[in-house]
């Protein structure tokens, strides 16, 4: 069974807009998504929210729960008969999509969900101080619906790679100072050259194991740090530019939303046909690298 | 032929502080306008933090070298880590990571280099919803078997409360209640048949899920504060969670071969009016201060662990023994509710064999009747 991409909503600021939170952001790609979707509301066993930065900061509950609640998605129960909708929150730095559409895949194919929802919008907090190198974040709301179809069609062959030693070139975290919470980006200087290594051994790692070589796929589906990652990692990759799909933004890294806006480019812009392939990749803190293919 | 979803291993770390109920109480600015002892049942708990340097990362590693010399498994057997606790509050000064993820931080700790690694956060019921996830990678052929983990690290949410509250009714007084651990389980697919989790259900009635809120403070305090509806999310959840329970067991064997009742260990008041909503809604006596556990008097309520703690600590105190059956009651805000039914293997003989037959006090259960 391969996990399908079954609609996909985005709600892409035009710069960073302080106005628009966090749960704004995903309720527009999520009332897309739905909008666009064959499945009912009904439908939906799972909502997973995978942005890491949100605004207020809360903890508790987790994100998702206030994204099932604003999409009115099996939110009110007055018993326990019905459908039914589990929500919640995977963390994982920019990894989070990719864990998110492999753990639906897990959720359908167990039989403990029909399709499931996965979102992000991560934002820093402004009222947080921040200090260090920050992210820089493309401000988006992002929606995916995923379910499971047979015959080749979806992701397969997930791959996740962590290089743990590196570990300490980015750390993200909040702290008290004076009374007063500071948000702190450590980022090492080259942490782009780090995370383009660590891909290519990462994709070297996952043809050998696969058997395949980077020729046998029609598209390429980067991360979308930056326009120069993107490019670099092309040229490194040794692949026709023209099959790299760059969704890349000046304004900063798409993060969590990068795999949801570029793989809305391809789909929106008829840039793949069915029985071609793109091997996705996707690259995060840690340093973790996630590889999947995708049969369109 | 299909199996269930067994817990292989289970290894649980208290820290070395200590915060009696009286302590907190007394030290609160308005005093509240109940006996919060007396509405409990909680006495003392366990308390992490700056006195004893240990924090969410720390009691998460505790819990897991536990667990790996309870199981029979190393670590690169271990295929995912999954790790559930509500914050991530890992040094002084209240420092909560965001990058990298705490599983990722727990495989460069304990080398879990097959291990596909993510943080999942659900407020209380995080741990039961990792293993509900973890259940599904198992049962889907993804992965073998994988380490759910949390370090809860939440006093401080009852500092805060103790300079914040107000007024009699504050919706701080919730955070009196909470207590530090540190809980790890590995699960697999059983080899046997009959033993494991025979059914989980989880789900959000998303609706309510404003009615316990933890955030950074507002009022100039370092650190989290949490604010709850308590009676109205008891009044829902504890409803909901007796129907739920009630409609799971009701003309299965399993009104009648349940050997354990573990509910969200907040209160024992709550579990209580719990058991007794259950009864109601069966017609029966299903539910009895014998077969329902109450753990918080030395506990609190610690947050995601809860289950596993109860569990842990009556595996050692000798009332939970292999081969029983345990209905798990979830109940976390969001609001999330869930039912687990699981039938232990020996998992306690290979638990006491590590750890060795301690006398225990009495368990809050006992006493409590």
């Amino acid at each position: 069974m391969g996990i399908r991409i079954e609609s996909i909503g985005i709600s892409e600021n035009k710069g960073k807009n302080p106005g628009l939170g966090t749960r704004d952001m995903i309720k527009k790609a999520g009332e897309e998504c739905l909008s666009k979707s064959r499945y009912s509301r009904e439908d939906i066993g799972v909502v997973i929210n995978v942005s890491v930065y949100k605004d207020h900061d809360f903890a508790e509950p987790a994100l998702a729960t206030f994204v099932q609640n604003d999409l009115e998605i099996n939110a009110h129960k007055e018993n326990t008969k019905g459908p039914k909708t589990l929500s919640f929150d995977v963390l994982n730095g920019a990894m989070g999509f990719l864990n998110a559409c492999q753990l639906v895949g897990a959720m359908v194919d167990s039989g403990k969900a029909r399709a499931g929802l996965v979102v992000s919008g991560d934002m820093v907090d402004y009222a947080i101080h921040e200090r260090g190198s920050s992210p820089g974040f493309y401000l988006s709301g992002a929606a995916m619906l995923l379910d499971s179809v047979p015959d080749g069609v979806g992701f397969k062959s997930f791959y996740f790679r962590k290089f743990v030693e590196l570990q300490d070139k980015y750390e993200s975290y909040i702290f008290y100072e004076n009374k007063k919470l500071s948000m702190i980006f450590e980022k090492d200087p080259n942490l782009e050259r780090i995370y383009l290594n660590s891909v290519i051994k990462g994709v070297t790692e996952f043809l050998a194991t696969n058997a395949s070589s980077i020729d046998s796929f029609d598209l390429i589906i980067p991360p979308q740090v930056s326009p120069g990652f993107v490019s670099s990692l092309t040229e490194l990759l040794g692949v026709n530019p023209e099959k790299v799909v760059d969704v890349t933004k000046e304004e900063g890294d798409l993060f969590n939303a990068s795999l949801p806006i570029a793989m809305a480019r391809v789909l929106d812009n008829g840039m793949a046909s069915p029985g071609q392939k793109a091997l996705v990749i996707n690259v995060a803190s840690g340093v973790q690298v996630g590889i999947a293919t995708y049969g369109f | 032929m299909a199996t269930n979803t067994v817990i292989e291993s289970l290894g649980v770390y208290f820290p070395a502080g200590r915060l009696t109920t009286k302590e907190l109480v007394d030290g609160c600015r308005v005093k509240p306008a109940v006996d919060i002892e007396e509405l409990t049942g909680i006495k003392e708990r366990a308390c992490a933090g700056d006195t004893v340097n240990e924090y969410s990362i720390d009691l998460a590693i505790k819990a897991v070298e536990k667990c790996l010399e309870i199981s029979r498994y190393s670590a690169e057997d271990i295929e995912m880590v999954i790790c559930a606790n509500i914050c991530r509050f890992n040094g002084p000064h209240f420092k909560v990571n965001y990058e990298p993820s705490s599983a990722v931080q727990l495989a460069r700790h304990f080398n879990f280099k097959n291990a596909i690694t993510f943080d999942v956060s659900n407020a209380c019921a995080g741990m039961f919803t990792a293993v509900n996830v973890m259940d599904a990678f198992i049962k889907a052929g993804v992965v073998k078997r994988g380490l759910v983990v949390s370090g809860e690290y939440i006093t401080h949410l009852a500092i805060n409360a103790q300079r914040e509250i107000t007024n009699s009714v504050d919706p701080q007084f919730a955070s009196l209640t909470v207590g530090d651990s540190g809980a790890a389980v590995i699960l697999e697919a059983s080899e046997k048949p009959g033993i494991g989790f025979h059914e989980m259900e989880l789900f959000t009635v998303a609706e309510h899920c404003d009615l316990c809120i933890g955030k950074p403070s507002e009022k100039g305090n370092e650190g989290y504060v949490m604010k709850t509806d308590s009676s109205k999310i008891h009044a829902i959840a504890i409803g909901l969670t007796a129907e739920h329970i009630g409609s799971s067991v009701k003309g299965t064997k399993w009104e009648s071969s349940t050997d354990h009742y573990i509910m969200h260990q907040t209160a024992t008041r709550a579990i209580s009016t719990t058991m007794q909503i259950i009864n109601s809604w069966t017609g029966s006596d299903v539910c009895t201060m014998e077969n329902t556990v109450f753990n918080v008097a030395r506990r609190g309520n610690t947050a995601s662990t809860a289950h596993f703690v109860a569990l842990w600590d009556h595996i050692k105190n000798g009332a939970i023994r292999s081969g029983e059956n345990i209905l798990f009651g979830v109940q976390a805000s969001g609001i999330n509710l869930g039912v687990a039914k699981y039938t232990l293997d020996d998992l306690p003989e290979r638990i006491m064999a590590v750890e060795g037959k301690q006398e225990e006090e009495r368990p809050a259960q006992a006493a409590y009747a």
